[in-house]
């Protein structure tokens, strides 16, 4: 058992390579519920997480008139692809596909009870899917989800900066511990961030060994 | 009939506390935390920190500023007992004693510096201002997998103090939040991983009365 979760974490860890170290060239923070579509922890049970973004953006790389606009997430056609159990009763969870909708909307009516108010107004990003995603849930209730994925259309796909098709990632806590509204079965408070990554820079052999002497 | 009339208030109480407290978070949060000695490993005796900003709040509780002032969040003094692996390589750790203080501070001067702190710029520049609200934790645990270097922490704590505690209609409180190592996540040099969280309120717990002191409200 110790030698299959070994495995599937390497394969996991193998596509999710590490980004450029320090602050993110883009970050929009988040906060959400998620919805299951069947049990959990259960090979093909599916998910849709419902969120907002929230009011002060720490890191715009483009401009958000929160004070007119609210901005709604959702991101939905995940699929549970894999289950491991882990210590204490908790579980990590491999996902598959992924999509990623931005709206703007001035009619700041999003309510978590009332799903069609989380994809009305204008679609200003569309992301996904993702090329992985895993989430850790601990039998407290509690966890952690990761993923990588891209943004690939909306209305304002052209005004992220440098990093736009690859290079972001989801990233977030959650809890099951919380008051969730009716249907929802976690809440999760996550971000979008993304670090352009490294460029390759040519050199000559003798300036690379010149590093290591 | 007076005991499910009873049970029926208490009942609806229950429900539209839960419906309130249910959409938006207290205080959504984000961050970077380190520990004394690094993490992992999480020793006993260590201290876990964590400084932040706060990016919302659910204005139908606390009253806010955020285009006049700078909101930032300390969780400091969170001592390790020390870690467990349960072998998947999955560590975790209790921690005792912990406090959480969020500021109110015109001059918007957060910055996590370079470094593990404390060093020029922080926590300095997260504790300046006014103390919007302080807590003080009862319990508080974190879940870290080193393999993909993602983990969650979670605590209860009361609100204890602060200049916007008369609008809390309750103290008990929750945060919880994901952590993201290096390498993984935009961690500032010198720190240990990047945060992202919230607070919420925790329901009203049901009380029991009598008929007799239900109707005594009314009269």
């Amino acid at each position: 058992m110790r030698r299959l979760v070994t495995s599937l974490s390497v394969v996991a860890m193998a596509v999710m390579a590490p980004l450029a170290y320090g602050q993110p060239d883009c970050l929009f923070d988040w906060y959400g519920y998620l919805e299951l579509t069947g049990p959990d922890n259960t090979v093909g049970t599916g998910g849709v997480c419902r969120a907002l973004f929230d009011v002060v953006q720490p890191d715009p790389c483009f401009a958000l008139d929160t004070a007119t606009n609210e901005y709604t997430v959702v991101i939905d056609n995940l699929a549970i692809s894999g289950v491991v159990p882990i210590g204490g009763g908790g579980f990590q969870t491999m996902w598959t596909g992924g999509s990623i909708r931005v709206y703007e909307d001035p009619a700041k009516n999003a309510d978590f009870l009332v799903p069609g108010t989380f994809v009305d107004g204008t679609l200003i990003l569309i992301g996904g899917p993702y090329t992985t995603f895993v989430r850790f849930r601990q039998g407290s209730g509690i966890g952690s989800f990761l993923g990588d994925h891209g943004w690939t259309g909306g209305t304002r796909v052209g005004d992220l900066p440098g990093c736009q098709a690859e290079g972001w990632r989801t990233f977030g806590g959650l809890s099951s511990v919380v008051t969730l509204p009716a249907g929802y079965a976690e809440a999760w408070d996550g971000q979008f961030f993304c670090n352009a990554p490294v460029a390759v820079q040519k050199g000559t052999w003798g300036a690379i060994k010149a590093l290591y002497q | 009939m007076k005991g499910a009339t009873v049970t029926l208030l208490a009942v609806i109480g229950i429900l539209a506390s839960g419906t309130s407290l249910a959409q938006t978070p207290l205080i959504d949060y984000y961050g970077a935390a380190w520990e004394t000695g690094g993490f992992p490993p999480s020793n006993l005796g260590d201290f876990f920190f964590v400084v932040g900003f706060v990016d919302g709040v659910d204005t139908s509780i606390l009253t806010w500023n955020p285009s006049g002032n700078e909101y930032t969040i300390y969780l400091t003094d969170f001592e390790s007992q020390g870690q467990t692996d349960d072998g998947f390589g999955n560590l975790h750790v209790f921690y005792d004693n912990g406090r959480v203080v969020v500021y109110e501070d015109s001059t918007p001067d957060g910055d996590f510096g370079s470094g593990t702190p404390p060093n020029a710029t922080s926590p300095f520049t997260f504790t300046d201002g006014t103390i919007y609200l302080s807590g003080v934790f009862s319990s508080f645990q974190m879940y870290y997998n080193v393999p993909f270097s993602l983990g969650s922490y979670d605590g209860y704590f009361d609100f204890v103090g602060g200049t916007h505690l008369s609008e809390l209609t309750n103290t008990d409180a929750y945060t919880f939040a994901g952590t993201l190592g290096p390498n993984m996540g935009p961690v500032p040099d010198g720190y240990d991983l990047w945060i992202d969280g919230e607070i919420t309120l925790l329901p009203t717990a049901v009380k029991e009365k009598t008929w007799g002191g239900i109707k005594s409200q009314y009269r």
